[in-house]
């Protein structure tokens, strides 16, 4: 699939988001929900300034010596008896995965949620040798069946879609009879993976942290489809964003807590899993091959520039669980698989302006990011960095844009002219708010009235002020 | 045998490029800890924490009890002839096997010690049987570390799971954990927290216990 998860235009994502109100009224709940689980979970620990202080100075050190930590990590997975790729590009991860199956004469792969995977397009990479891949996390598998429906939220996918709509993708595509209760089509799933997952030959994960020093990566879920990819098969191979490393334990432990409590609300997630190594002798289960592939993808040209922070991001969600913006409009808007605030910064950072230049536009700069972050990312501060930049040194913006702002910078720069554009204000100004403006104006009072200018100048009332230092009226 | 490690100067060489930066010669990291969790542990008394555990627990939807290490035997005899049980996934160490010694034998109790048999069993046993490493009061989870006879599956598979907890295992929080894993020459290659039983709500945000784990998970506090 790749980030890009759509090609359709900006304008025509957000309309057909706006007007899907079941799935806005969806999201919109969940966002009530997931917000206010944090927001306890947050208060529950007390001091939890403290610990974001903590989780940012960890972030900040990690990725200023992230060649040290993942040159560690690596030595490490190597000492255990696992193997260790870096790879460039999506191709160079893709190459090596697809070689790893072919070795193995692997048939079938149990996959368990990994946004770093969906970037690179594997899934595809691995059918187009003859592999079948199976999503196992229950939202990206109601995806999967539905035809590779995209993502809309990096915790929750499938949060777009109500119970009759999966109801009727299962009976569709699995011969499904049962009814719409979440209960019962989860069971359902339960069976129907429960099989693949015995029969596979690979299991692929992501990494939410590794850590450097013991050659550990560390898995978090409710489901346990982790666990399960990671204990049935016998061969494992763990994709990872190169910036998802931590120095010790120590430090894994904090980020576990702000992770865990940020992105659902609980104190752990269900299943924390921490593995280090392929099995070794004498042990019973788990894996006899561990491969760990580490992924650039874009990710070092982020380092050294004004957006490096974006790289401590843990991937929690809550910033789209509090944006205004994403709660309108819905995660298929953004047309990459990372939505929100997080995805209006990194989209267009590892695709591309051109691709991507709306996103930053796509904000009310309210700062309900930032507050959110675990970590202190200064999101929406991010955000307009992007504008700067694409303003400023990619000339970006549109055509009719630019040519406003070099009308406005004459008349505001030539005094005459600037009197005869305030004269003329005078002049067309109402006591009350304009409610349908003419051409530029009318994107505006399409949605809010725009306040009409005041009858008086300031110059003017400034001349006509009484001298004692009382104003005229 | 150490594994191989492909392609990694050249993408090292990018990262520190960008970072503007040269190799570091020592250990970047200055001694990290945690200084806001670090006194929890010792302010609760071991009451404290037994009772912290098991509010967390309830919370978490699963059934706890508190036995003498005589009654244990018939409390998980209790538990099992609740459903219909007929076989049993244990750990096969010595603890955990001195600890369930006295089920009565209408059960097949498989202590799995064998890779070939492990998975096949614990797939279709009704019950997994641990012990536990350690116990967090603040999130009522168990925390296990797998060796030789200590499998992942038993507390995966089976449809309902038992964890024992001693209930000296008991301590505050993670930190606590991260400490000690941070000190041990050989990392464990799997640990395990496990909080619950599986669970999601990645359908309308509904939460429907049992999704590819266990659906149901008990503790039983041993004095």
């Amino acid at each position: 699939m790749g980030m890009k998860i759509s090609d359709q235009s900006f304008e025509d994502r957000t309309k057909s988001g706006i007007e899907d109100l079941f799935m806005r009224e969806n999201v919109q709940s969940a966002q009530d929900r997931l917000r206010s689980a944090r927001l306890n979970a947050a208060e529950d620990m007390g001091d939890w300034e403290e610990w974001r202080k903590m989780g940012e100075d960890i972030r900040n050190h990690t990725i200023q010596h992230l060649d040290y930590y993942l040159k560690l990590l690596s030595d490490k997975v190597s000492e255990l008896g696992g193997h260790v790729h870096f790879a460039r590009t999506p191709e160079e991860a893709n190459e090596y995965i697809t070689q790893i199956a072919e070795e193995k004469k692997a048939k079938s792969v149990v996959k368990s949620k990994s946004m770093v995977t969906e970037e690179i397009g594997m899934n595809e990479a691995l059918e187009a040798v003859g592999c079948e891949v199976l999503e196992t996390d229950l939202g990206e598998y109601i995806l999967q069946v539905d035809e590779h429906d995209p993502p809309s939220h990096i915790v929750a996918p499938a949060l777009h879609k109500n119970r009759e709509q999966i109801r009727d993708v299962y009976q569709e595509r699995l011969g499904y009879e049962g009814t719409e209760e979440p209960e019962e089509l989860t069971r359902f799933t339960r069976e129907q993976l429960r099989e693949k997952f015995m029969k596979a030959d690979i299991g692929i994960t992501g990494c939410n942290f590794a850590i450097a020093e013991s050659g550990t990566v560390s898995l978090v879920t409710n489901e346990g489809n982790a666990r399960l990819v990671s204990t049935v098969p016998k061969t494992q191979i763990t994709v990872m964003g190169m910036e998802r490393v931590v120095p010790t334990w120590k430090e894994w432990e904090v980020l576990i807590t702000l992770l865990a409590r940020s992105s659902v609300g609980q104190k752990l997630t269900t299943y924390v899993t921490a593995l280090t190594g392929p099995r070794q002798k004498g042990e019973v289960d788990g894996p006899d091959d561990f491969h760990l592939v580490i992924v650039d993808n874009g990710r070092s040209k982020i380092l050294g520039t004004e957006f490096q922070s974006i790289l401590h991001c843990i991937r929690c969600a809550a910033c789209i669980n509090v944006c205004p913006v994403y709660s309108h409009v819905g995660g298929h808007s953004y047309g990459s698989i990372y939505p929100g605030p997080v995805g209006a910064i990194l989209s267009p950072l590892l695709g591309g302006y051109e691709d991507y230049k709306e996103l930053p536009y796509a904000s009310s700069l309210c700062g309900a990011c930032t507050e959110a972050c675990p970590v202190k990312i200064p999101l929406h501060e991010l955000l307009v960095r992007h504008r700067e930049n694409m303003v400023e040194k990619e000339k970006k913006s549109e055509m009719s844009e630019r040519m406003l702002m070099k009308m406005f910078k004459f008349g505001a720069t030539h005094p005459k002219f600037y009197q005869l554009g305030v004269n003329a204000a005078e002049k067309v100004s109402r006591e009350k708010d304009i409610k349908r403006g003419p051409g530029l104006m009318n994107n505006w009072t399409q949605s809010r009235d725009f306040p009409a200018p005041k009858k008086e100048s300031f110059r003017k009332w400034y001349a006509n002020r009484k001298q004692n230092g009382r104003s005229s009226s | 045998m150490n594994g191989k490690i492909h392609n990694r100067e050249r993408f090292l060489d990018e990262v520190r490029e960008n970072l503007n930066k040269t190799l570091d010669s020592d250990r970047p990291l200055r001694k990290f800890t945690n200084p806001l969790a670090k006194s929890k542990s010792q302010l609760f008394s071991e009451e404290q924490l037994v009772e912290e555990f098991t509010d967390q627990s309830e919370r978490l939807g699963i059934e706890w009890f508190r036995v003498n290490k005589s009654d244990l035997a018939q409390k998980i005899s209790d538990i099992l002839a609740r459903f219909d049980t007929m076989r049993v996934s244990v750990w096969n160490d010595q603890e955990t096997r001195s600890m369930v010694k006295g089920l009565p034998d209408n059960y097949e109790i498989l202590f799995e010690g064998d890779s070939n048999q492990v998975l096949g069993h614990a797939e279709t046993a009704d019950f997994g049987i641990t012990t536990c490493d350690y116990a967090l009061a603040e999130s009522g989870s168990v925390v296990l570390m797998n060796s030789r006879d200590k499998a992942r599956a038993i507390s995966l598979l089976p449809k309902r799971y038992i964890a024992l907890v001693p209930k000296e295992r008991l301590i505050y929080r993670i930190t606590d954990v991260a400490k000690e894993v941070d000190e041990m020459d050989q990392v464990p290659t799997c640990i395990n927290f496990i909080s619950g039983p599986s669970n999601s709500a990645d359908i309308e945000m509904d939460l429907v216990v049992g999704v590819h784990g266990p659906m149901e998970v008990f503790y039983i506090i041993v004095d």
